[in-house]
């Protein structure tokens, strides 16, 4: 599920293991998602990237400064809550997609999860956009 | 400060059939339910997710400005950490009725406890806050049965009389068969280890700072 945002979108990563964390994985895995300096060997690291149709790519995650839209592509982590199989983890993705193929890549070597990649139309999210409620006026918008 | 609600010790039964269980994809529904909208705040349900033998709800609650920690405590009415400062219509009010009269609310939740005689329990999964925007999923269970099923509200402190919107039940059991099991072994829907992680202010918080 994406969450669409005039600006921007949302979406929700679910990781499962079949058996108990036994060995910390899962935190390596969230260090990595985090771009945490503290990060274990990188073949522990949960690699996630998103890439747009004109050629825009986010590597990781985690950049904090405000970005060009015209030029970068941000995606911010936005919560994350792991237990003894589970690992789960919402991303803020700005801005919205050029229409054409938006891809989402993941690669975890320390979970035997070789680079996999999938699709969806991006005019989804885009036509989503119209149907997003503004609660109320933008600050900048209230009337005196 | 994070709480955590249940460790990850093994459950002398397996998983209890009141959590969610993590070894199945859930089938995803948006039904836009907007619970309440004022000048001040927006309650709302944005996404329902099928299991085989519940389902999970998030509710989402939007404050036109930022009202500091008391957004998040009004949420946990049962918390032990709530402060007591807080006055009862300062509680977020929230139940979930089924077609055949049985309701479960936020005020007596399941953690780790066994349900009660009516066999419905709402427990919390998780929580997530923002300024001005905070976050609550609950795992339902059992499925309901055919026909309304009914969301509640009621928040005096913010001017929100009880509300109740419904959809149909049916839309959650006809999603519940698409739900994926992602491993033979947990039939039961589960594995047997489970957590619940929320983060709560520190400190009480400043009565000047309050909502």
């Amino acid at each position: 599920v994406f969450r669409v945002y005039p600006a921007g979108f949302g979406f929700h990563l679910a990781l499962r293991l079949r058996v108990p964390d036994e060995d910390g994985r899962l935190s390596w895995a969230l260090r990595g998602l985090l771009d945490d300096p503290r990060g274990g060997p990188s073949n522990d690291a949960f690699r996630l990237a998103v890439a747009y149709a004109d050629g825009r790519v986010a590597p990781k995650v985690g950049h904090r400064c405000p970005p060009d839209p015209d030029r970068d592509l941000m995606v911010s982590p936005e919560g994350a809550g792991a237990g003894g199989h589970t690992l789960d983890m919402d991303f803020w993705v700005y801005p919205m997609p050029p229409p054409g193929p938006l891809a989402l890549i993941c690669e975890w070597r320390a979970g035997a999860v070789p680079e996999s990649r999938v699709e969806i139309d991006a005019q989804r999210l885009l036509d989503a956009r119209a149907r997003a409620v503004q609660l109320w006026p933008e600050p900048e918008d209230v009337q005196p | 400060m994070v709480t955590s609600y249940a460790n990850d010790e093994h459950h002398p039964t397996g998983r209890p059939a009141w959590l969610r269980p993590d070894a199945v994809l859930p089938a995803m529904l948006t039904p836009d339910l907007m619970l309440a909208h004022t000048g001040d705040v927006a309650v709302c349900i944005p996404l329902l997710s099928a299991y085989p033998a519940g389902f999970e709800l998030e509710l989402v609650v939007i404050a036109r400005t930022d009202v500091g920690e008391r957004l998040i405590w009004a949420l946990h009415p049962s918390h032990s950490r709530r402060p007591s400062s807080m006055t009862v219509e300062e509680i977020f009010r929230f139940a979930v009725l089924y077609a055949d009269g049985r309701a479960a609310t936020n005020l007596e939740q399941h953690l780790g406890l066994a349900p009660g005689a009516q066999g419905l329990t709402m427990t919390p999964s998780s929580s997530g806050s923002a300024p001005g925007n905070s976050g609550m999923v609950y795992y339902v269970q059992p499925l309901p049965p055919p026909g309304p099923l009914t969301f509640i509200c009621e928040w005096p402190a913010q001017g929100i009389a009880e509300t109740r919107v419904e959809i149909d039940a049916q839309r959650i059991l006809d999603a519940s068969t698409r739900a994926v099991r992602l491993w033979p072994e947990h039939e039961g829907g589960g594995v047997v280890t489970s957590s619940f992680e929320v983060g709560f202010p520190d400190e009480e918080p400043n009565p000047e700072q309050g909502g």
